[in-house]
């Protein structure tokens, strides 16, 4: 997995931030990025720009990215950009995943039907399934959910989980928070599935 | 204009030859013009459930490799002249067949007929691609068990994805007392699997497996049972609205016949 994309634009350094990676990871990776360009440039200060993607960034993620560029001394922050509204397009696909299909969607999808066994849908961020999940759900960011008015044997993977099997439950959500994934089945309680001791490691 | 329908399932052995033959003479019986092509060709067995076995001179070998004209392939049948089947073939050696060939006969046989049924191999390999390749309309054929549904449900995706949208099912071999005991599955169920309009039930008979062994299509067997289902079956594909019965139980009067 490549965390920082760096290129230049005239005199300000663009760097170009890995929107799936976890955050501390990133934040290290810069701190390693920053220790080089101060070996090699000295003192001089650069303008940097920073580009998270689909991104967001809350309040105390902003300030951790600054006090990392400020500890640096060699750089200050000219812009930071998200684009967190082109996650808003969910396209919707009408009817069911029959078996055997492998389905990729670019940000969100609705099904408006089933996902049948042995059929596989593959989503950047959330999945909303009128009908049941009897096939495989894989959400790559950590941000994703997944909805559906039924689970009988689903297989759901979100980011770097390992892959569960949700025997049988009605309608309900599986999110992925604090490096667990978690249900909230019959978005009326809270239960969770501890992956931690599974869990397979990214990038 | 000459309608193309696929007999198709996935999985082997649910009924789609006998369904082919059966439904094709129900058709030709309403005075229409039907031709049956038998697309599996390593497997041929359209011909000799139809009866035709020892009249076949010329199969779809010989026309492909050139050693004869398509017409002197094609077998009309003798209880009904407007029914003719273009047989597959008769060697072991397919594998270098042209099985694309198939879509040109389709295409030059189809402005002569009113009905073309392309009977599918099973499974989902290269014959099954051909066969559905020329098709605008599509019977899917089930029977009551996990295997053959879910079979048809990726047969169903596929035949979607060749832009036939016009996709029906029939369940064959039903068992009612099988379906009441849930040994079956039941008829609910595989709708709720396959999601397309079903468009016909035949029950499980004996007359159908005897008229398969003799040559003798069910339908054309005055005492069958099943007899009323391909006949509703041809009169549905011909824009009649006949009602589908899920389950019935075997009069009297139907087991002294059968």
């Amino acid at each position: 997995m490549e965390f920082i994309n760096i290129h230049s634009d005239n005199d300000t350094i663009i760097m170009v931030m890995n929107e799936e990676a976890d955050y501390a990871i990133l934040l290290d990776v810069l701190r390693e990025r920053l220790t080089v360009m101060k070996e090699h440039d000295g003192q001089t200060i650069r303008k940097i720009r920073f580009d998270f993607g689909h991104r967001m960034l809350d309040a105390a993620e902003l300030m951790l990215l600054f006090d990392t560029v400020t500890a640096s001394d060699i750089a200050i922050i000219e812009g930071i950009s998200t684009r967190p509204e082109i996650l808003s397009p969910i396209e919707i696909f009408e009817g069911s995943v029959r078996s055997g299909e492998h389905l990729y969607f670019q940000n969100s999808v609705m099904i408006a039907g089933d996902i049948h066994p042995n059929a596989t849908v593959t989503v950047r961020l959330n999945v909303y399934v009128v009908g049941k999940i009897q096939g495989k759900i894989v959400v790559k960011s950590e941000q994703g959910k997944v909805v559906s008015s039924g689970f009988k044997g689903a297989v759901i993977q979100i980011y770097d989980s390992m892959p569960q099997v949700l025997e049988k439950m009605e309608a309900g959500l599986v999110y992925y928070e604090n490096k667990t994934m978690k249900i909230n089945p019959g978005f009326s309680q809270r239960g969770e599935i501890d992956v931690t001791s599974h869990r397979r490691h990214v990038g | 204009m000459s309608r193309v329908i696929v007999v198709t399932s996935g999985k082997g052995g649910v009924g789609k030859t006998t369904l082919t033959a059966n439904i094709g003479v129900a058709l030709a019986m309403q005075n229409l013009r039907v031709c049956l092509i038998d697309a599996d060709l390593g497997l041929k067995n359209l011909d000799a459930i139809l009866g035709i076995e020892g009249r076949v001179v010329y199969d779809m070998q010989d026309v492909i490799e050139n050693r004869c004209e398509l017409n002197q392939a094609i077998v009309k049948d003798k209880r009904l002249s407007n029914l003719h089947i273009i047989p597959a073939c008769k060697n072991l050696d397919v594998q270098t067949i042209d099985f694309s060939y198939i879509q040109r006969i389709v295409n030059q046989v189809k402005p002569n007929y009113d009905y073309v049924l392309i009977d599918s191999p099973a499974g989902i390999e290269r014959g099954f691609f051909n066969a559905i390749k020329t098709a605008t309309e599509a019977l899917v054929v089930v029977t009551l068990d996990i295997a053959s549904i879910r079979d048809a449900d990726k047969v169903v995706a596929l035949i979607n994805r060749e832009s036939i949208q016009d996709v029906k099912l029939i369940i064959n071999r039903v068992e009612p007392d099988r379906v009441n005991s849930h040994i079956s599955l039941s008829v609910d169920d595989a709708l709720e699997v396959l999601s397309i309009p079903l468009f016909g039930i035949v029950y499980e008979e004996p007359t159908v497996i005897s008229g398969n062994n003799h040559g003798v299509p069910a339908v054309l067997d005055e005492r069958s049972l099943a007899r009323k289902s391909f006949t509703n079956i041809a009169r549905r594909l011909q824009g009649e609205k006949v009602d589908i019965v899920k389950y019935k139980k075997k009069g009297l009067l139907a087991r002294i016949f059968s």
